[in-house]
């Protein structure tokens, strides 16, 4: 049997994992100046993401190591979200983890192997791919969240997303387990064409809502989110920005790769559940949202109010579904980082402004800081024309041609409901005065760059959404 | 079916009956003459020290994981082991070669490891 | 033997992790019991791939068994942090997180 490698296939993961080598062994060598992992770093994923967009232009098909991976339209557009929330973080890091040469090494490489591990369960096409890179992607997240070893607070978050997130895994793991009994193999077309033969069976029934529950703790959806606050919390706040963007991102793409593909024969069976999920996820998700005085909380209920929006699209199930889940998770990706971007601009001399009341006043004395958070706040509400308005237009465009009005109907009351937090943030910002004079600290260049790359991405998609969407409408499964 | 068992359970049988017998008889037969040397622990001859049951330092445990990650990815050399020959006519070279790109990068992550002071104490 | 019995034993294996996880509160037995779940899940694997007579099962398992170390080496290194900090690993008592 000879053995045939497309390379040409490979060349996003190829260059994310040679960039991964890089830091590795540059990370060796004391004499080596720390600095230039980062930007080494975002080298490499920008290099990664033009390979990317260069094949999703040219419309790249395949399949490689027999079958087990696959590159097509739909893993590329995830790529490009993987990568642009990667870069995001990447720059959002550079000033954010200090002078200490010790921590920079080991905390892009652990970005870079979440990477890796996201880009394998968007291309997954067995599910031992999309497994392996779930864990990957996983283990790296909760080192991760605990990076800050001396501080207890990071410590618990990365002890409590561990023992969640591992307990999902096993979940997720004992479900294909199942769906393997059921349905005779573990490879996605294979599963999708034995299921049309014969009668489905319970090992299947019951693989398919252990797959939903271990996705349903990986995304965050209600009810399995409870960890999502707490981690968002206590991480460090350019890793809450990374786990609620692409991680949630690679979720997702896994999610529309095995329930689409491998499980349409079941639709009857997993789409009221996923509708129910998507009610109950928004409404928690809102409410909590309002009551929060935290701004990382505040925006973790938020994210999983979001993760709640994205399941309107999928409760669609059609192609217009899945084109609107891919665009608001691009959308949400960059105007979420950038939201976390601004929490920590917003950094006083005793550390970060995490309560919502110390934002008072700031929109005058910090004009930059003010109209980053303004925007992104704006456009994570929905309000036209940013970016969020789009991305939420076309999941409740899709969900009415699909005739879920109803869903549609709660999803704007929860837009409606999420607007009050959202502004809340934005009117004590300029109509609040200060109650305590906060020094602050120099804005990092490096911080306010990648701001302004979050803010051109919301406002270019928001104004002009005909050039992104016709890429992301010839991208469906 | 499970009458094809019966050997051995009754070699269990034996073997219990055998290895309990013996003891009992020493037991009962074997003269005691018990001093402070034979009752002691017996280490090589070594006199014992102190009580085994101590806590010992956390250090151990950073061995203890880089011995796991690295004991555990021999498990990928087994099947591949097996599957050598099927493929070593057309494309042996080539899975040679994957599989010392494998074994690299682990020494890679080795060196690291290494290199980060994980193997060293202090 | 029948497929049935080793996948009823792999349900028992899976259901006491669970209720391990659910009721024990000390943070390595909670995730000893996550390894259960990880084995029941292997065992079933196993199982089915004998009874299919195919390898993905059994390849599968060595995955699995591959992941679980990496999952063990890096949850004992995030509680042995929490450990230096807070002198426990109860679940209960580390909660200076809360909404």
């Amino acid at each position: 049997m000879p053995i045939e490698i497309n390379w040409q296939l490979l060349m996003p993961e190829l260059v994310i994992a040679l960039t991964l080598i890089i830091v590795l062994i540059f990370d060796m060598f004391d004499s080596i100046s720390k600095t230039i992992l980062g930007w080494l770093t975002i080298v490499g994923a920008g290099i990664a993401l033009w390979v990317s967009i260069q094949m999703q232009q040219a419309g790249t098909v395949g399949t490689q190591f027999n079958d087990m991976f696959k590159v097509d339209s739909f893993s590329l557009f995830f790529n490009i979200i993987f990568l642009i929330s990667t870069i995001l973080v990447a720059l959002i890091s550079l000033s954010y983890l200090g002078k200490d040469d010790r921590k920079q090494g080991p905390y892009y490489l652990l970005i870079l192997l979440a990477t890796l591990g996201m880009m394998l369960m968007a291309a997954g096409n067995e599910l031992i791919v999309v497994f392996l890179g779930l864990e990957l992607m996983s283990l790296s997240l909760y080192v991760l969240a605990g990076y800050f070893r001396d501080n207890p607070v990071s410590s618990e978050a990365g002890m409590k997303y561990l023992l969640l997130g591992a307990f999902a895994s096993a979940f997720f793991l004992y479900g294909i387990a199942l769906i393997y009994g059921g349905a005779g193999t573990t490879s996605i077309p294979g599963i999708a064409s034995n299921l049309t033969a014969e009668s489905q069976s319970p090992l299947l029934l019951g693989g398919m809502f252990l797959l939903i529950v271990g996705f349903g703790f990986k995304v965050a959806i209600v009810p399995f989110h409870q960890w999502a606050p707490d981690v968002y919390e206590g991480a460090p706040t350019t890793i809450a920005a990374f786990i609620s963007a692409g991680p949630k991102a690679a979720g997702f793409a896994a999610f529309l790769r095995i329930f689409m593909e491998a499980l349409p024969a079941m639709q009857s069976q997993w789409g009221d559940v996923i509708i129910l999920l998507a009610m109950l996820t928004m409404t928690v998700g809102n409410v909590i949202a309002i009551a929060q005085t935290n701004i990382k909380r505040m925006l973790a209920y938020s994210s999983i109010a979001h993760a709640g929006y994205v399941l309107i699209g999928l409760a669609a199930a059609n192609n217009e579904g899945i084109s609107s889940v891919m665009l608001y998770l691009l959308v949400y990706c960059v105007m979420n980082i950038g939201a976390f971007g601004a929490v920590i601009l917003a950094k006083t001399t005793d550390g970060e402004c995490l309560t919502i009341s110390d934002y008072a006043g700031l929109g005058f004395r910090k004009p930059l800081l003010g109209l980053f958070m303004t925007l992104m706040l704006l456009s994570l509400a929905g309000f036209p024309p940013t970016a969020g308005f789009v991305g939420k237009f076309y999941i409740f465009k899709s969900a009415v041609q699909a005739g879920h009005t109803w869903l549609v109907i709660i999803g704007a009351i929860n837009t409606a409901i999420s607007a009050f937090y959202y502004l809340r943030v934005v009117v004590t910002m300029y109509m609040r005065e200060p109650e305590e004079e906060l020094e602050f600290s120099p804005y990092p260049s490096t911080l306010v760059v990648g701001l302004i790359l979050a803010v051109i991405g919301v406002l270019f998609i928001g104004i002009l959404p005909s050039l992104l969407l016709n890429s992301v409408q010839n991208s469906v499964l | 079916m499970l009458i094809d068992y019966l050997p051995i359970l009754l070699l269990g049988l034996f073997a219990v009956l055998f290895a309990g017998i013996n003891l009992a008889l020493t037991h009962i037969l074997g003269p005691k003459r018990p001093t402070r040397a034979k009752l002691s622990v017996y280490e090589s001859g070594v006199q014992p020290v102190g009580d085994a049951r101590q806590r010992f330092t956390i250090r151990f445990d950073l061995i203890a994981m880089l011995f796991i990650i690295f004991d555990i990815e021999v498990v990928f050399l087994y099947p591949w082991a097996v599957v050598f020959r099927k493929f070593s006519e057309t494309s042996g070279l080539f899975i040679l070669v994957e599989m010392l790109v494998f074994i690299g990068i682990l020494f890679l992550g080795y060196i690291y490891a290494w290199k980060k002071g994980g193997l060293t104490w202090d | 033997m029948g497929l049935e019995y080793y996948l009823i034993l792999s349900a028992l294996l899976f259901t006491t992790g669970v209720i391990g996880v659910l009721i024990r509160r000390n943070a390595i037995i909670i995730f000893m019991c996550i390894e259960l779940m990880l084995n029941a899940a292997n065992l079933a694997f196993v199982a089915i791939s004998r009874h299919l007579g195919e390898t993905t099962g059994q390849v599968f398992v060595f995955f699995v068994m591959t992941v679980a170390a990496a999952e063990v080496a890096i949850g004992l290194a995030i509680i042995v942090s929490v450990f230096k900090h807070r002198q426990t690993v109860n679940v209960d008592e580390v909660n200076s997180l809360k909404g």
